[in-house]
């Protein structure tokens, strides 16, 4: 079986973050392995572990920084990888066509997506990949298990959890939960300098255009507007709905 | 000229970092209160590190060692700095490269076991009498019919409590000066061994550092290290590289943790309504540590370079031992100073690492010594010591 983990390279969670007027400088920050893709590779090396016969695969989307990303999945276990290189700024629906493409050529059974991006904070990609493969989906799972030809998760929903059986080919997005991923031994790091790290262009995959644009980026901020409903419970109520639709614009 | 790190350096410092951050770093706080680290505990964080491989990393790969490059190695000490002595010890082991000089069946008996965490072993060479001139030694090793008969005594032998062995200098040629010392390989429970008490410090808690008595104990030949009568050039060939990762890159990595913490201090912490970093005078520390970190770093890195390429790096690392070990001081320094009494005061380890550091200049080859050994190779060796177009 081929079991393929997404992964992406985001800044250090402990990185000072500035904005200037042209987007985020990112000029001396570290990077690393998205966290919550950690969770997809070390699940894939634990399912090998326990008896899998399986090879395992890591794919990213990215630019040229993300092979950093690559060799620390490498170093963790993973046998090989492929790199779409590019600076482009895709939106998760179009990363999810790219990669639903490729992980149709290689003939994978299951795939691993970090439930959410530590960067732009997008919980999209997991289920848009599933969307373009046509798969079933268990977003925010904290356990798996393969038997034959199926999988028994165990997800978070807005309940509490369910465990749920899905047919393979599946797609699977991990959170903290899930495991402890490893850190990579000496020997591994060692290895993975010799491990295969297949390189493509966007344009080896359709060249996809995305929906969206990038314009602007900032540091979100939040403020309070501190204001005080006076006047009697019911008039205050019919106060506040008025503020909440023609102001906040939520309702 | 290239000074970028591979993926692989970048991958091996970040797995060491981590580890150190996760399991050894929540340990520090214990051990200097408790003056020790709990066996159960030095047991758990090298398991865990040798299962990550980061255990011996210095020794070449026929002895079961990760026979890392000079320069790698560098790039892990400065890491390791980032810790404790004991728990670097426990951790990551501190096997002497002299330990290469076995021959034979000494591999099995004395430096493998050492590689695989079995054995530990310290280096006995500084008597009461006998610190910097090292050929002062009184310790005496005499031919027998077997082998050897040991009698003398040492002292400030790091980490003596814990090791089962001992790498000992002894004099076994009277008359013939630094060229009459040998080294032997002394197993603790030899009868004649008194280990001695252990002698408080002013920083390093958690290590020990042990007299040492021999009265009469039997060697047989296995226990002669090296060739006899070479015993202070072994130490001289294979102490370098040593020195130049535990002093030279663990300075580096100490003063590194120092300053990550005192600029954050002095973000934070407000005087006269602002933040103390945005007066000069702390601004000037904050330079002066950045800008002396980065040329020890370079140093280190240099020294290291020259090493794999297979010179004489010894000049260098002298060079190293004074310049890092004074850098890591002044860096402490000031962080007491831009903390304040905070610096001072047993509630932060501020005051701790500015214990540890004192050391540094001392060990290993005090300043003075290191000082003497540059002056006399550029009085010797001219400006090919400095000038590189020379
Ligand atoms: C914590 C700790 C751990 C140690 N671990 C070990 C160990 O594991 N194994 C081991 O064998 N030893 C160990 N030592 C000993 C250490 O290496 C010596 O302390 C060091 O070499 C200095 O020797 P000394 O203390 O006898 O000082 P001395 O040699 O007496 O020096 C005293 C002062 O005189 C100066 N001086 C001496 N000679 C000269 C000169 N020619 N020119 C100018 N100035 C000079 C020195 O620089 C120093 O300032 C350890 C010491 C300590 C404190």
């Amino acid at each position: 079986m081929k079991i393929i983990s997404i992964i992406k390279q985001v800044p250090d969670a402990e990185a000072r973050i500035r904005a200037t007027a042209s987007g985020i400088d990112l000029e001396g920050v570290t990077f690393v392995i998205d966290g919550m893709d950690e969770y997809g590779v070390e699940q894939s090396l634990r399912l090998r572990e326990t008896g899998l016969d399986a090879e395992l695969i890591s794919i990213a989307l990215g630019p040229k920084r993300f092979e950093e990303a690559i060799r620390t999945s490498l170093a963790m276990g993973s046998d090989r990888a492929i790199h779409i290189e590019t600076d482009e700024a895709l939106d998760p629906i179009t990363q999810a066509k790219v990669l639903a493409n490729i992980i149709k050529e290689e003939g994978a059974e299951l795939v691993f997506v970090g439930g959410k991006e530590a960067d732009w904070d997008s919980a999209a990609l997991g289920p848009a990949v599933a969307e373009a493969l046509g798969w079933p989906h268990s977003d925010w799972t904290t356990k798996l298990v393969v038997s034959g030809s199926s999988l028994s998760v165990t997800h978070d929903s807005d309940e509490g959890s369910e465990t749920l059986t899905l047919p393979l080919p599946a797609v699977v997005t991990t959170q903290q939960g899930l495991n402890e991923p490893r850190y990579p031994t000496l020997p591994n790091i060692m290895k993975a300098k010799r491990k295969e790290l297949k390189k493509l262009a966007l344009s080896d995959v359709g060249s996809p255009s995305g929906k969206t644009q990038l314009l602007r980026q900032e540091i979100q901020t939040k403020s309070r507007l501190n204001k005080v409903l006076t006047g009697d419970a019911a008039e205050a109520a019919k106060e506040l709905a008025r503020l909440l639709h023609e102001e906040a614009k939520v309702i | 000229m290239d000074f970028s790190l591979s993926n692989e350096q970048k991958l091996l410092m970040q797995t060491v970092r981590r580890f150190i951050a996760s399991d050894l770093a929540p340990l520090e706080e214990e051990v200097e209160s408790e003056g020790e680290l709990a066996p159960e505990k030095a047991k758990a964080i090298f398991k865990k590190s040798q299962e990550l491989g980061l255990y011996a990393t210095n020794i070449p790969v026929e002895f079961g060692g990760a026979g890392l490059s000079a320069v790698d190695t560098m790039l892990l000490e400065e890491q390791f700095g980032h810790t404790t002595d004991i728990l670097i010890r426990r951790a990551f082991g501190n096997v002497y490269e002299v330990l290469l000089k076995c021959q034979g069946s000494q591999i099995e008996r004395w430096l493998k076991p050492c590689v695989t965490g079995d054995r530990t072993a310290s280096i006995a060479i500084t008597e009461p009498n006998a610190g910097s001139d090292a050929a002062a030694i009184k310790t005496r090793a005499t031919k027998t019919k077997n082998g050897w008969r040991l009698s003398g005594s040492k002292h400030f032998v790091s980490d003596g409590l814990y090791s089962d062995f001992f790498i000992v200098s002894a004099v076994t040629e009277p008359t013939a000066g630094s060229r009459g010392i040998s080294l032997f390989l002394v197993d603790k429970a030899s009868p004649g061994v008194t280990v001695g008490k252990d002698q408080k410090m002013m920083g390093l808690r958690g290590t020990s550092h042990v007299e040492l008595f021999f009265d009469e104990v039997e060697l047989s030949q296995d226990n002669l290290l090296g060739e006899e009568g070479k015993g202070l050039r072994h130490i001289l060939e294979t102490l370098g590289r040593v020195r130049l990762a535990q002093v030279g890159a663990r300075a580096v990595g100490k003063a590194c943790h120092v300053q990550s913490l005192m600029v954050d201090y002095a973000q934070n912490r407000e005087q006269f309504g602002k933040t103390i970093s945005e007066f000069q005078l702390i601004q000037q520390m904050i330079a002066d540590n950045t800008i002396e970190i980065n040329a020890a770093r370079l140093m280190v890195l240099s020294a290291a370079f020259s090493i794999d390429q297979g010179h004489d790096a010894r000049d260098l690392i002298s060079m190293v031992k004074v310049h890092a070990a004074e850098t890591l001081g002044r860096v402490v320094d000031r962080a007491v100073q831009v903390f304040g009494g905070m610096g001072f005061c047993k509630e932060l380890p501020i005051e701790r690492y500015y214990r540890d550091a004192r050391i540094y200049r001392i060990f290993d080859g005090t300043s003075e010594i290191h000082r003497t050994v540059i002056a006399n190779s550029t009085l010797k060796k001219g400006d090919a010591l400095f000038d590189m177009g020379a």
